[in-house]
C-alpha cells in the first residue's frame, strides 16, 4: 500500500510536467539550420547519457574556439560508457560550435 | 505486486515504443583543427560541483544510527585540468570536501606519447567499472550509489562493511592504455599498477585505501576492457592484491557493467564480485575466504531534457563470514548473523535540472534485509556543478 502511495504521485508529476516543457535544446533545435539539427539532436542523446544538458550549455559560455569545444567532446569520449562512437566526436563538436559561435562570437 | 508491475510495463512500453532507438547521425563536415601556431599554449579548464542532501532513515526501532550518511550531507569538489599544446601532456586535478573531510580524488599527468597509446601516472581514479569514472555527486540521478559500491550511504553499513568496491576508487599508481578506433566503436585496454585496497583484520577498510603510504610495500594489478558503439557500451575490470600490511591476505575483484541508450531511456547494469581472504584465531592467513557480490541494475527517463525519472534496483550478498555489529567477522560468538547475508533495494527518483544548471533530486528507497529490520530511505538534495 505504501508504495502505491509513493509511485501514484510521482509518476503524474512527472508526466505532467514532461507533457507541458518545452527546453531550452528544443528552441535551439527549432533556430537550428536543417544541416545542424541531426547533430544537434545526436549531441543531446550523447551527453544527456551522463550529466543534465545544461552543463553543456554552461561549458559553452566558457569555450573561445572549435578546439576548445573537441577537447571537451574527446574527453568525454574517452570516459568508461560514454556512448560516444570515434566518428560521434566530429559531428557532435560541429554542432556545439554552431551554438558557441551563434552565442558568443569570438 | 501485480499492479506495481503493470505499471512499470506501461511506462517502459510507452517509452521505449516512442523511439526504439537511436537514428544513425554523422552529417556535418569534418572542419580542420586549428593549427599549431594558432593554438594556445596551455589549454586550461577549472570547475566545480557543489551540493547538499538530506536523508531520512525511516527505520524501527526510531533513532535507528545504523547509516551513517543520515541526515544533511554536503560535497564541494573543484577541480582543474591544463594541457601542454606542444607535447600534449595534461595535468588533472581534483580536490573533495565531503564525507571524510579534505581529500585529494586525483592529481595525476596524462601523456599520449602515441594517438592510440597514453598514460596516466600519480594519483588516479581508477576506471574499475564505468561508474566510478561518472561517480560525481552532481552527475547522478540519485544521491545514492549502487549497492556493489556503496559506502557511506548504506544501511547497515557497519556490519556489511559497505560495498563490493568503493566510488570513487583512488589510489597512487600507474595507467597504461591502448585505444583502438574502428569509427563506429572505440576499444580500450588499460592496465593498472597501483598501491592496491588496504584493509586490517579480516577486511578491506575503505576509509583505510585513502591513505598514501602503501601499507605492504607490494603493488597490486589491475586490468580494464571497454567497448564503446552508440548503442551500448561494455566495460569489464579485474583487480587483484593484498590488503593487509603483511602481504598475507589478498583480494581479487571483477566487475562487468553496460549502458545502453534507447530513445529517451538511459539504461544501465554491473554485476560485481570480490573474493577476500582472511584469517581465523591462531591461523598465519590466507588459508580462508569470503565472498561479496551484488547486481545493480537502473533505468534513467529523460521525460524533458530537464526532468528524468529513475527507477533502479541493486542487490549485495555476503557470504562465507559472520556480520557483527562491528563488522565482518568468522567468529561465530560475537556474530548478530549468520555467514549468508543479502540485502536488496528499489529505489524510485525524480531529478529536475533548473536553467542555468542547478539540480534538485528527490527519490524513495526500500531496503530489504535477510537479517536485519527492513527499512524506508528517504532523499532529497540540491546541486549545481559546471
Amino acid at each position: 500500500m505504501t508504495w502505491r502511495l509513493w509511485v501514484v504521485p510521482v509518476l503524474l508529476l512527472a508526466l505532467g510536467a514532461g507533457c507541458a516543457a518545452t527546453t531550452r535544446w528544443d528552441a535551439e533545435y527549432e533556430r537550428a539550420p536543417q544541416a545542424v539539427r541531426a547533430d544537434w539532436d545526436l549531441a543531446r542523446r550523447r551527453c544527456s547519457r551522463c550529466h543534465s544538458l545544461e552543463r553543456v550549455f554552461l561549458q559553452l559560455e566558457l569555450d573561445n574556439d572549435r578546439d576548445d569545444v573537441r577537447w571537451t567532446v574527446e574527453d568525454m569520449a574517452r570516459r568508461p560508457s560514454s556512448g560516444i562512437a570515434p566518428q560521434e566526436v566530429e559531428p557532435i563538436t560541429g554542432a556545439l560550435d554552431w551554438y558557441r559561435t551563434r552565442q558568443n562570437p569570438r | 505486486m501485480m499492479s506495481r508491475l503493470v505499471l512499470l510495463a506501461c511506462v517502459f512500453c510507452g517509452v521505449l515504443g516512442a523511439q526504439a532507438a537511436d537514428p544513425p547521425a554523422p552529417r556535418t563536415a569534418p572542419a580542420p583543427r586549428s593549427g599549431d601556431a594558432d593554438a594556445p599554449l596551455f589549454r586550461w579548464r577549472v570547475g566545480a560541483s557543489l551540493g547538499a542532501g538530506y536523508s531520512a532513515l525511516l527505520v524501527k526501532p526510531e533513532h535507528d544510527r545504523s547509516m551513517p550518511n543520515a541526515g544533511m550531507q554536503g560535497e564541494f569538489a573543484l577541480w582543474g585540468r591544463v594541457t601542454h599544446r606542444d607535447s600534449g601532456v595534461s595535468a588533472n586535478l581534483r580536490v573533495c570536501w565531503g564525507c571524510h573531510g579534505l581529500e585529494l580524488e586525483e592529481a595525476a599527468l596524462a601523456w599520449r606519447p602515441l594517438p592510440v597509446f597514453s598514460v596516466r601516472a600519480g594519483r588516479l581514479n581508477v576506471h574499475a567499472g564505468s561508474f566510478n569514472a561518472r561517480h560525481d555527486f552532481n552527475t547522478r540521478a540519485t544521491l545514492t550509489k549502487p549497492l556493489t559500491r556503496m559506502m557511506g550511504g548504506m544501511v547497515r553499513q557497519t556490519e556489511f562493511n559497505q560495498g563490493v568496491l568503493p566510488a570513487p576508487y583512488v589510489d597512487n599508481g600507474v595507467n597504461a592504455a591502448l585505444e583502438l578506433d574502428f569509427g563506429a566503436a572505440a576499444m580500450r585496454l588499460d592496465g593498472y599498477v597501483l598501491a592496491g585496497l588496504k584493509g586490517v583484520g579480516n577486511d578491506i577498510a575503505f576509509d583505510r585505501s585513502r591513505n598514501f603510504p602503501d601499507n605492504n610495500g607490494e603493488p597490486s594489478f589491475g586490468a580494464t576492457f571497454g567497448l564503446e558503439t552508440p548503442l551500448l557500451s561494455l566495460h569489464l575490470a579485474y583487480l587483484w592484491g593484498n590488503y593487509d600490511a603483511d602481504a598475507r591476505r589478498s583480494y581479487q575483484i571483477a566487475s562487468a557493467d553496460f549502458g545502453a541508450r534507447l530513445g529517451p531511456v538511459t539504461l544501465e547494469g554491473e554485476i560485481a564480485w570480490r573474493q577476500t581472504q582472511f584469517t581465523r584465531a591462531g591461523s598465519p592467513g590466507g588459508e580462508d575466504q569470503f565472498w561479496k557480490w551484488g547486481w545493480w541494475l537502473q533505468a534513467d527517463w529523460n521525460i524533458v531534457d530537464t526532468l528524468r525519472l529513475t527507477l533502479a534496483a541493486d542487490s549485495l550478498n555476503v557470504k562465507g563470514i559472520y556480520l557483527a555489529s562491528f563488522g565482518p567477522t568468522p567468529n561465530a560468538a560475537l556474530a548478530v548473523t549468520d555467514d549468508n547475508n543479502r540485502v536488496i533495494r528499489g529505489t524510485l527518483g525524480l531529478s529536475y535540472t533548473t536553467v542555468g544548471g542547478v539540480l534538485l533530486r528527490l527519490s524513495g528507497e526500500y531496503w530489504e534485509f535477510s537479517d536485519f529490520n527492513d527499512a524506508w530511505v528517504v532523499q532529497a538534495g540540491i546541486g549545481w556543478a559546471f
